[in-house]
């Protein structure tokens, strides 16, 4: 079973959907990266992975998000997972590479966190 | 051969009004008859200008010759006077001698019929007047003695006008009843004496009879008419009944509307002859008139003719001349009738013979064909026509005794091109029972599409799915070739990517007719249900499993075999387990059409292929559901259905693998689906067969990453599932390693200072209820146990 990426469009608060789906394991973890890359070259400020569509992931997986989340995380953006299956949580959880604080059961969720996070950041930016 | 109409003789015949005979001499009679008609009408006009001329020249003459007649006779009557005269002046002559005298001169002159002699007083020796009518006993007239008879000679007019006149005058006719009832004319003489004295006079009679007579022979002509008039214009001869003596030419003209005689009248009062033409405006006749003055007498003769008298000769030569004319040109058209029969008899004689040719007679004489004409030209060209085909009639019969042959030859192939075909066939190993079927129907009697399948040992089977280029004989023949190379093939072979290859050169030696062969050729490992699959333009097959779900085989198609020697087709590997359906067909499936000329599609196989019991029933509910579909529509392509299920087993204990190490990180996604159909079997839940799955990938990962180093080339995995355990054994040959030794990495570290990798080794632990190693006779043995709890089903 071969993995998907759909890449949805940017929205202009920066804010980019992506949803992965099928295996996320060591043979098409590089699929993702190569994506996902495409994804981060462009200027998006946070990334919501929707995961609904993902049956399984294995530690490789775990790294491409991982690495994706990093380089968000360099330029002051956000990665967040959302609408994980029990197995791919468990997974999450167990190597904490997204804290389970960015997990969100829902797209909607993912996308109010991520609005009080930019206004919060709206508001430092005023203070400064 | 489309039934040819009978030629009946109503074809052959022509109705008389549309024949060519008939038109031509309609034609030919109507212009010859315009021909003529125009020199007719030519030539009649010529004609008339100088039947005209003639016939008014002649008219002239005659009223010369007459008028020269008259004058001739009157002339007769003045010498017969003048000789009394001359006789009275010279000699002296008695009464009685003279009278004799004069008796003899008038009986000497045959028109005088009497005369009178008068003489003055005193010119006789007696001195005795005389005036005496001597009359012409034997012309009817008696003798008369005027002085006797009282009778007032000095008081009539035309006495003093003669005393007075110095020559003879012709006086008007008059009737006299004592010369017998005529209308006489009187020539009047003066006598005059040496001196010139007028001593009485000397006159004498003659019937205006006589003076006709002589035009009697004028009437003789036809159409010609004659008028004499005396010198004071009284008409002394006319052809109209009761106008002579009645009229005078004025009175006439005035009373008869005769207005076109008028130019005649004055000509006459002048004594000038006249010519010209003129029209009784009465009937509209139309003539010709010649006024001749007779001598220096002061008559004149009138001669006319009718315009229509003249013509009238040329008239009935002209209807002469335009019967002949006719006669000719009916003549002519008979002519051409006849020369026409020469042309359309042989025309109608040559179609009979053609409609008889188109009944297939072909012994039917082809008249004419010796001629010399265009008849024979076309006689011999119905003749060529005919040999034609007869030939080419043969040359069907011919072909169709070639085509039956052909066709029980074609039936005959048919027969050996199914034969060529394997049977279904069924293997058994263990407790796996694998089903191979097949069906192929041709669209023509013998087809391109083939299936095949050959044993290689065993315990491996080699199957073929194609489909050829083209259909019938062309597609067959090839088909025997690349069914026969394909086996060659297999037979030296273990990958079917190499089978392809091998094919491929095989086939596009000497393929000067460029025919080719889409084929799919798979490789069945009956012990271990690994199955590697290669495509050569051919639609991957279908995986069915267990549980419904369909997956279209990941296969990248390379080209067609036929066109070059090529390499490098890619190879699908997988595993056909207990309940999965491997199904392949040829595009005479999904390219079947309705009548809407819609095709069967891959959605329609699809469905028609989630519930199929087995292999037989895949290929037999295919083949319905695409007739079902195309519903009597002539079938356009060769379909060819196959199929392999694999059979139920019981539950195994355990599940094992050996991968090749390295290179085995490809199988990886085959032994993950090995685990968890193994798991899934066995009644695991789906969460802990994730787990499992995970565990097993990053510890065989771990080993192939690792392993090279530490020189591993074989790597097994053990699966077991029991007592609501699962049991996950992995062995490798390398040097001693503990993976479990791997430090646990920093996960509360700052996102910026944590390693991306160095997880797997973790998630194992974390996974896993127990995990262990140990070393055990040269292999690296790994045993993890997960604990389940067995789903409801």
């Amino acid at each position: 079973m071969a993995i998907s990426v759909r890449i949805h469009s940017l929205l202009p608060n920066g804010s980019q959907r992506v949803e992965v789906g099928g295996r996320l394991d060591t043979h098409t973890y590089g699929e993702l990266d190569d994506r996902l890359t495409l994804v981060l070259a462009a200027k998006v400020q946070s990334l919501v992975l929707d995961l609904a569509q993902l049956d399984y992931v294995s530690s490789a997986g775990v790294r491409s998000i991982f690495r994706a989340r990093k380089l968000l995380a360099a330029r002051g953006g956000t990665l967040v997972l959302a609408n994980t299956q029990p197995q791919v949580q468990k997974v999450f959880d167990i190597v904490k590479a997204v804290p389970l604080s960015e997990i969100f059961s829902s797209v909607e969720e993912a996308d109010a966190y991520l609005d009080k996070i930019q206004k919060r950041i709206a508001r430092g930016d005023q203070d400064d | 051969m489309p039934a040819v109409p009978p030629a009946s003789s109503a074809d052959v015949r022509v109705p008389w009004h549309a024949s060519l005979r008939t038109r031509l001499m309609a034609w030919v009679g109507l212009l010859l008859a315009l021909l003529l008609l125009a020199g007719f009408a030519t030539a009649f006009l010529a004609a008339r200008e100088r039947v005209l001329a003639d016939a008014e020249a002649r008219t002239r003459y005659e009223a010369r010759q007459a008028a020269d007649r008259l004058d001739a006779t009157m002339r007769s009557v003045r010498v017969s006077g003048e000789a009394m005269i001359e006789l009275n002046n010279r000699v002296a002559l008695t009464r009685a001698e003279l009278l004799e005298a004069m008796e003899a001169m008038l009986d000497a002159n045959p028109v005088t019929v009497g005369g009178l002699v008068a003489l003055e007083p005193g010119v006789l020796a007696d001195r005795a007047p005389l005036a005496f009518y001597v009359g012409i006993a034997a012309r009817g007239v008696p003798d008369r003695d005027l002085l006797a008879d009282g009778y007032d000679l000095a008081g009539r007019e035309w006495y003093q006008r003669t005393l007075q006149a110095t020559s003879p005058w012709w006086s008007e006719p008059y009737f006299n009843e004592t010369a017998g009832g005529r209308y006489m004319t009187t020539l009047n003489l003066p006598l005059r004496d040496r001196s010139a004295r007028r001593i009485g006079m000397v006159s004498l009679d003659v019937p205006v009879q006589a003076l006709s007579s002589s035009l009697e022979s004028l009437r003789t002509v036809t159409g010609q008419r004659t008028a004499l008039f005396a010198p004071e214009g009284t008409i002394a001869v006319h052809p109209e009944r009761g106008i002579a003596f009645a009229h005078d030419l004025p009175g006439y003209i005035a009373r008869a509307g005769r207005s076109d005689l008028a130019p005649m009248e004055a000509a006459r009062v002048q004594q000038r002859p006249l010519q010209f033409t003129h029209a009784d405006a009465r009937d509209g006749t139309v003539r010709y008139s010649v006024l001749q003055p007779v001598g220096g007498s002061g008559w004149t003769l009138q001669l006319s003719m009718g315009r229509d008298a003249m013509l009238a000769g040329l008239d009935s030569a002209m209807r002469m001349l335009g019967l002949i004319g006719g006669l000719v040109a009916l003549l002519a058209a008979l002519a051409v009738l006849r020369l026409a029969r020469r042309i359309t008899v042989p025309l109608t004689e040559l179609t009979t013979s053609a409609g008889h040719f188109a009944n297939g007679e072909f012994d039917w004489p082809v008249p004419h064909d010796a001629r010399g004409d265009e008849v024979g030209v076309m006689a011999r060209a119905l003749e060529r026509a005919r040999d034609s085909i007869r030939q080419q009639l043969d040359e069907i019969g011919r072909y169709a005794t070639e085509r039956q042959k052909l066709q029980s030859e074609l039936d005959i192939a048919r027969g050996i091109q199914m034969s060529m075909l394997p049977r279904d066939r069924d293997f058994a190993v263990g407790d796996i029972r694998y089903r191979l079927q097949a069906r192929l129907e041709p669209a023509k009697a013998v087809g391109g599409d083939f299936h095949g399948h050959f044993l290689q040992g065993a315990d491996r089977v080699w199957f073929v799915v194609g489909d050829v280029s083209d259909k019938g004989v062309p597609a067959a023949l090839f088909m025997a070739r690349v069914v026969t190379v394909l086996e060659v093939a297999t037979a030296a072979s273990d990958a079917p990517d190499r089978v392809l290859a091998d094919a491929a050169r095989h086939l596009s030696e000497n393929n000067d007719a460029c025919m080719f062969a889409t084929v799919l050729c798979g490789v069945l490992d009956l012990a271990s249900g690994e199955l590697a699959i290669a495509s050569a333009g051919h639609d991957a097959p279908l995986l069915r499993h267990a549980d419904g779900r369909i997956d279209s085989i990941p296969l990248e198609s390379g080209p067609a075999l036929g066109f070059d020697a090529v390499d490098g087709f890619e190879v699908w590997r997988g595993r056909l387990q207990p309940g999965d359906l491997l199904f392949a067909w040829t595009d005479g499936v999904t390219e079947a059409f309705d009548g809407d000329d819609l095709a069967f599609g891959e959605e329609r196989m699809q469905a028609a292929l989630r519930t199929a019991g087995s292999a037989a029933e895949a290929c037999d509910g295919m083949l319905i559901a695409v007739h079902a579909f195309a519903a009597g529509v002539a079938q356009s392509d060769d379909i060819t259905v196959f199929a392999i299920d694999c059979g139920s087993q019981p539950v195994p204990a355990a599940w094992s693998m050996v991968l090749d190490v390295p290179g085995g990180r490809d199988r990886l996604p085959e032994v993950l689906a090995g685990v968890e159909a193994h798991l899934h079997a066995a009644g695991i839940d789906s969460g802990r067969v994730h787990d499992a799955q995970v565990i097993v990938e990053e510890l065989a990962c771990n080993v192939m990453d690792h392993g090279a180093q530490a020189g591993v080339d074989a790597m097994r995995l053990d699966v077991t599932a029991a007592d609501g355990r699962v049991v996950l054994e992995l062995r490798d040959n390398g040097a001693a390693y503990d993976p479990l030794a791997h430090p646990v990495p920093d996960l509360d570290a700052d996102l910026e200072d944590r390693p991306i990798g160095g997880l797997g080794i973790h998630l194992v632990r974390e996974l896993a209820q127990d995990a262990r190693y140990h070393r055990d006779a040269g292999w690296n043995h790994m045993r993890v146990v997960l604990e389940a709890i067995p789903s409801p089903t």
